[in-house]
């Protein structure tokens, strides 16, 4: 299982209590100790950078076993736990952590509530078939610092709940069923990590169960929502009488609020009879304490938060069995019927081995890394000899494929490893000797007709780039090799070299590029490094069709391509930035989706002759000609003209986006020698590039989605930042029952440099942003004509690439007739 | 005109020959009967050789060959590189650029302050004038290079930095100097520094009347020379582009860099396409990279046109070695100087691929893409589980098989859309084969 959830929620906080309660840390430690942050960077800035794991064996008191509604054998249970960091930037920590496992705990602060984060997170943990349960956390900031009212309390609880399964009902996944939230189930949690308590409704009704004698089913379901008691009367309600209170105030809050009255306001006495009471005895030195402290430790002993959590997880998140059930299908790009997705689908550990690799975790030998992943099938042993296919093997093939045996298979155990001897399937493990052939994910088997496991699809992309260079420049052979270990350590990062012969990172934020840089001067290089300022990727555009038919000659002049440059709206670049429009599908299905929602014609969606860049882009080369002879043989020249061009646009040779090309007419020469690629392919990236010039062209930033969170008397600052930084807010919104506010606002990724320093300083340190890379945003003026803002930023990039200020002319790609 | 192309001189230089070859660039070709006309005499016979194959500042000596020259003129620019050991005597007419001798002397003393050693050179066309700067410029710290506008016999030649030789004083190295340049910002002045790397450069351009410190260009084109190079690590299939016929040393270097090419587990192609360009080159789609053998001034190629990257036999050498490393100070265009290293390189390549190395199948993690490239192996096939060059293999829950193959071109043929006429064996017509058109292409209707 993961840990997912917003910043700051507590997620490392709360995972202390679980390693507390299965003894790999002291129960006295837990809250503070942060165990899972394993980094120093990780401990001192208090957040979690890296995703860590673990592996815990508890064992179940007999009697809860009866609740648990899935197949189980004995009473002792192996938790694998990922503690996952909760920083937008880090995202992709999250999706390598939710591939490799079966159920996440979601971490929601009682105060802040449902954020931007907990919202990605659990869209992306619906989306890998991951079923959620959910911790409600910070109970004691509700208390103590905000005085709720146990109705308030209450009301603020079943809020976050309500926003939570809003959120799960959106991106719900048939297979899955219905995964939504509920307390009287059980699925939801409260508690404090920082203080080291939670319970959920099981374990009251627990308690009042036997206390009434009634069943502890039917107590559990009373215990939430409507239901009302009257002590006097005995009789239970489902409507609000004057009076009477809420069962779950009444039966849970109301012994919660006592103690906390008791012991905050030094009520001794109180005190005393009330832990007796609630039978909790405490050791002399601790009977000492006053105020947190011993509120603390009266707690953790009443409802140890250990207790709690593991109880909702063994019961309610589905073992490996039950989950791979569900979730093999979604994983495997092979059919569904070979020997490899059966064994996965049974999680048999004596089928053929199926490994996937998340990410690498680097070991304490410099340089190496544990290949961290989960065992979907078959065992693994050390020694084993295994196939290693990297992301762009293709069954059959030899290409991105080796034949290797594993070194040592370890248990990931925080910041140590254990070594093992095998690992059946279901669990998560690290292997050694692998590392240097994946650079960050991939499929590890026994059989020779496995397909791969699908990649991870990232929520984040890294938009915000640096460049970096050496100080001293002979330590380059180093910064490359430090460059190699960067990519591999991160999941989202990119690391590459730009014509102009400049090292670039790459990240998905400003802090992400900062943590990555740091460990790469400190660590991965260990070179003393220049960095420039923090640049981001434009997109070339067109607006409008092109204003003439542009006409481009081959070399030899005796071929002629002419062709017309179109927008793709919006919505067709993001279909196919997803995946719904895919270049692999059947041109047919893809014509009927084209046809049907985008209202493309038919013939024409059906002589799609590919996407670019890369073949999979959001541009498309489209074949609208007319009995043109020979036009199938320069096909594949054409392709490789368009794919280059894509990829280089021509006025800051920047990415393309959104461009349709249709190939009007071709005119080509009868004899075969002088149609060569020699002659289409560059003929065919000048007519593209002149389609463009001559279609009102633009260029495209990329634009961050803000979620601050901030107090009423901070909105001024807000507002005066952004209107500097060119944002603008969309949504603003007081969170009820708190004075706080939640203000959601685009921002353009070139503005957000230093944009979280800037909010500190306007807000007094009171707001704290947390940025998405969100979508594409049309920057407005012509790029090519001076007095704009797109024709100085282009002129800028050109100068950084070392190209000729100038954006060159359509004359240069533009023939006469 | 006499003097333009120093007819003087030339007449001695030929005496006795018999068959003399004129080499001219092309824009200075109208005057070439001229030349001609002037050097004829009853007992040679002169040929003019125009267009030549590579680059007009090399000498052709194929073409020369084909007339049996006894003795070659140069005109025009020249990269002076070392001609093959079977050339006959070549003599070199520079242009004569026209040079204001006063400003460039004010020029340079105004500028050239520092007291260190000064390397003088130039471009060609400013040689003529220097008799007359040693007069004016006098003084211990320059040191004045020398071309010799004769040679003989490639063997005679003396030591030099692309053609130009220099005495240095005793304890004095060449990193040390000063390097005063006359002449315009080119390929030749790059490579020139690239081969002395002086302490600073100072450089005269005689057309703007300009001088200009601060000679920073190399840094850049170094930098784009790294991501060439990488690129060149990431290909499996590598044209090497025959780029002259005439500088020594060429056909080892071309031969050795095959067989490390085959010995790298990648795929060679030799190709011999002239003077490259775009359009040439691009008919070969599959290659991945081209390595381009020519003389030093024409071996870069930095060009945007280009659809894959075009590196030099230094470049590719580097990519070639799994941990290499780019040290600019070791950058080398010098054909003739790169064998030994080369051949040694090859060596060790062999010796490698024999013993086997664990670590040799491990991709690379590609600087240009930020992914790990895949290395094919082409040729280096060992795996006992294939049966020969082909492998069949069934595909999923089917009827269709697949070759999968170890040859490039074939592979390559496969990943295309078009592959060539269908035969349609049965549908057509039987019929006699006639004759198709011929002639050249613009005739064609």
């Amino acid at each position: 299982m993961s840990v997912i959830a917003h910043v700051d929620h507590g997620k490392s906080t709360l995972t202390d209590s679980l390693l507390a309660k299965s003894g790999i840390i002291a129960h006295a430690k837990a809250g503070d100790a942060r165990a899972m942050d394993t980094r120093k960077d990780e401990q001192e800035r208090g957040i979690t950078i890296k995703s860590t794991a673990i592996s815990m064996y508890f064992e179940m008191p007999e009697e809860d076993l009866s609740a648990i509604k899935q197949k189980s054998d004995g009473n002792g249970f192996l938790i694998n736990l990922i503690d996952s960091p909760g920083h937008v930037d880090f995202s992709s920590e999250v999706t390598a952590a939710l591939r490799v496992t079966d159920g996440a705990l979601v971490v929601v602060d009682t105060i802040e509530g449902v954020c931007v984060q907990t919202e990605t997170v659990l869209r992306q943990a619906l989306g890998e078939r991951i079923k959620p349960v959910v911790v409600i956390n910070k109970v004691d900031r509700a208390l103590l610092e905000l005085q709720l009212t146990k109705d308030d309390l209450y009301n603020a609880f079943q809020r976050t709940i309500e926003s939570v399964n809003v959120v799960i009902a959106t991106y719900k996944d048939e297979t899955l069923g219905d995964v939504q939230v509920y307390p009287e189930h059980g699925t939801v949690a409260f508690g404090s990590g920082l203080h080291g308590w939670a319970f959920t409704l099981r374990q009251f009704a627990q308690r009042y169960a036997k206390k009434f004698g009634v069943d502890q089913q039917k107590m559990m379901t009373r215990l939430w929502g409507e239901n009302y008691f009257n002590p006097k009367t005995k009789k239970w309600t489902t409507t609000p009488v004057a009076g009477v209170e809420r069962a779950f105030n009444l039966f849970v809050l109301d012994p919660i609020f006592r103690l906390f009255d008791a012991i905050m306001n030094v009520k001794k006495d109180v005190t005393e009879t009330l832990l007796q009471k609630l039978e909790i005895s405490l050791k002399p030195d601790e009977k000492e304490l006053e105020g947190k402290p011993l509120m603390k430790v009266v707690m953790k002993k009443f409802l140890p938060a250990g207790d709690a959590l593991l109880e909702m997880i063994v019961i309610h998140l589905p073992s490996p069995n039950t989950a791979q059930k569900y979730r093999y299908d979604t994983m495997y790009e092979g059919p569904l019927d070979d020997e490899c997705a059966i064994a996965m689908r049974d999680c048999d550990p004596n089928g053929p081995l199926m490994l996937y690799v998340s990410k690498m975790v680097p070991t304490n030998d410099k340089g190496r890394f544990f290949a961290f992943g989960r065992v979907f099938a078959g065992t693994v042993k050390g020694g084993q000899k295994v196939r290693i296919q990297g992301p762009n093997y293709v069954p059959g093939g030899k290409s991105d494929l080796f034949l290797k045996s594993i070194q040592r298979v370890v248990l990931m155990m925080g910041r140590s490893v254990e070594s093992l001897d095998d690992c059946p399937a279901g669990n998560i493990v690290g292997l050694v000797g692998i590392d240097q052939f994946l650079l960050k994910s991939g499929t590890i088997t026994t059989s020779e007709v496995a397909h791969n496991l699908k990649v991870m699809k990232f929520s984040v992309s890294p938009v915000v780039e640096v460049a970096v260079q050496c100080k001293n420049p002979n330590d380059l052979p180093k910064l490359v090799e430090g460059l190699k270990r960067l990519s591999k350590s991160d999941p989202c990062v990119l690391c590459y070299t730009s014509e102009s012969g400049q090292q670039i990172v790459a990240g998905a934020g400003e802090l992400h590029l900062e943590i990555c840089l740091k460990d790469l001067e400190e660590d991965h290089a260990g070179v003393p490094l220049i960095k420039g300022d923090p640049v981001v990727q434009y997109r070339e555009t067109v607006t409008a069709e092109s204003n003439i038919v542009c006409l481009s000659k081959s070399p030899n002049k005796h071929n002629r391509i002419f062709m017309k440059a179109f927008p793709l709206t919006e919505e067709v670049s993001l279909d196919i930035d997803s995946g719904k429009i895919n270049a692999k599908d059947d041109f047919k299905a893809r014509a009927k989706v084209l046809a049907e929602e985008h209202g493309w014609d038919v013939t024409d969606a059906r002589r799609i002759w590919c996407f670019g860049p890369d073949t999979t882009g959001p541009n498309l080369l489209v074949d609208t000609t007319k009995g043109v002879q020979y036009l199938n043989e320069i096909k594949d020249s054409c392709v490789s003209g368009f794919q280059w061009c894509t990829k280089e646009g021509p006025m800051a040779e920047e990415i393309m986006r959104g461009i349709r090309f249709n190939i009007l007419d071709v005119v080509l020469h009868a004899d075969a020698i002088h149609r060569g690629a020699g002659q289409i392919m560059p003929t065919c990236r000048r007519v593209c590039y002149a389609s463009v010039l001559t279609a009102e062209p633009a260029i495209l930033e990329p634009v961050f989605l803000v979620d601050v969170q901030c107090p009423e008397n901070a909105m001024g600052g807000i507002y005066s930042v952004l209107n500097k930084k060119r944002g603008h807010v969309f949504h603003e919104e007081q969170r009820p029952g708190t004075p706080l506010y939640n203000i959601k606002c685009y921002l353009p990724v070139m503005e957000s440099f230093g944009f979280t320093a800037d909010l500190r300083a306007a807000t007094a340190g009171q707001a704290f942003p947390q940025m998405i890379f969100d979508h594409w945003q049309l920057m407005g003026g012509n790029p090519t004509q001076p007095g704009n803002k797109p024709y100085d930023i282009l002129r800028a990039v050109r100068k950084r690439k070392g190209l000729v200020e100038d954006i060159p002319g359509l004359d240069k790609y533009y023939d006469k007739l | 005109m006499e003097e333009k192309y120093d007819i003087e001189e030339s007449l001695v230089f030929i005496k006795e020959k018999k068959n003399i070859c004129l080499q001219f660039p092309d824009e200075l070709l109208s005057d070439a009967p001229y030349v001609a006309k002037r050097l004829q005499s009853d007992i040679n016979s002169v040929y003019i050789m125009a267009d030549t194959t590579f680059g007009p500042c090399c000498t052709d000596l194929i073409a020369g060959q084909h007339a049996n020259a006894d003795a070659i003129i140069h005109y025009g620019p020249a990269c002076l590189t070392r001609p093959a050991e079977n050339s006959p005597p070549i003599l070199y007419v520079f242009e004569k650029q026209e040079i204001d001798s006063d400003d460039l002397i004010i020029k340079i003393e105004g500028s050239v302050t520092e007291d260190v050693p000064v390397i003088v050179m130039g471009d060609t066309s400013t040689y003529y004038l220097w008799p007359k700067l040693q007069s004016r410029l006098t003084g211990s710290k320059y040191i004045w290079s020398h071309i010799e506008q004769q040679v003989d016999s490639p063997a005679s030649l003396k030591e030099s930095i692309h053609g130009r030789c220099i005495q240095l004083p005793e304890h004095v190295q060449l990193q040390d100097c000063c390097l005063l340049y006359i002449g315009s910002d080119s390929l030749c002045l790059s490579n020139l520094v690239m081969a002395i790397r002086p302490s600073s450069v100072v450089v005269y351009d005689p057309t703007t009347k300009s001088i200009n410190q601060n000679y920073g260009q190399l840094q850049s084109v170094l930098q784009r020379r790294f991501v060439q190079m990488e690129k060149a690590r990431d290909a499996n299939v590598i044209g090497i582009v025959v780029g002259t016929l005439g500088v020594a040393s060429y056909l080892s270097v071309v031969n050795t860099l095959k067989e490390l090419i085959i010995a790298s587990g990648k795929k060679p192609y030799v190709l011999a396409v002239g003077k490259p360009n775009p359009a040439k080159l691009g008919n070969f789609p599959e290659i991945e990279c081209f390595v381009l053998v020519a003389c030093p001034q024409n071996s870069i190629l930095d060009s945007k046109e280009y659809y894959h990257p075009i590196v030099t036999p230094y470049e590719l050498s580097l990519a070639l070695e799994k941990n290499s490393i780019w040290n600019p100070l070791d950058y080398q265009l010098n054909l003739g100087r790169m064998v030994d290293g080369l051949s040694s390189q090859l060596e060790k390549t062999k010796l490698r691929a024999i013993e086997g190395h664990e670590s040799d199948d491990e991709p690379h993690f590609s600087l240009i893409t930020g992914q790990y490239a895949v290395k094919k192996g082409f040729v280096t096939v060992t795996n006992e589980n294939i049966p020969g060059e082909f492998m069949m293999i069934k595909k999923e829950g089917g009827q269709i098989s697949k070759f999968v193959t170890s040859n490039v071109g074939a592979e390559f043929l496969s990943s295309r859309s078009f592959q060539g006429l269908e035969p349609k064996i049965g549908e057509s017509e039987v019929k006699l084969a006639e004759e198709g058109r011929s002639g050249i292409a613009k005739n064609y209707n």
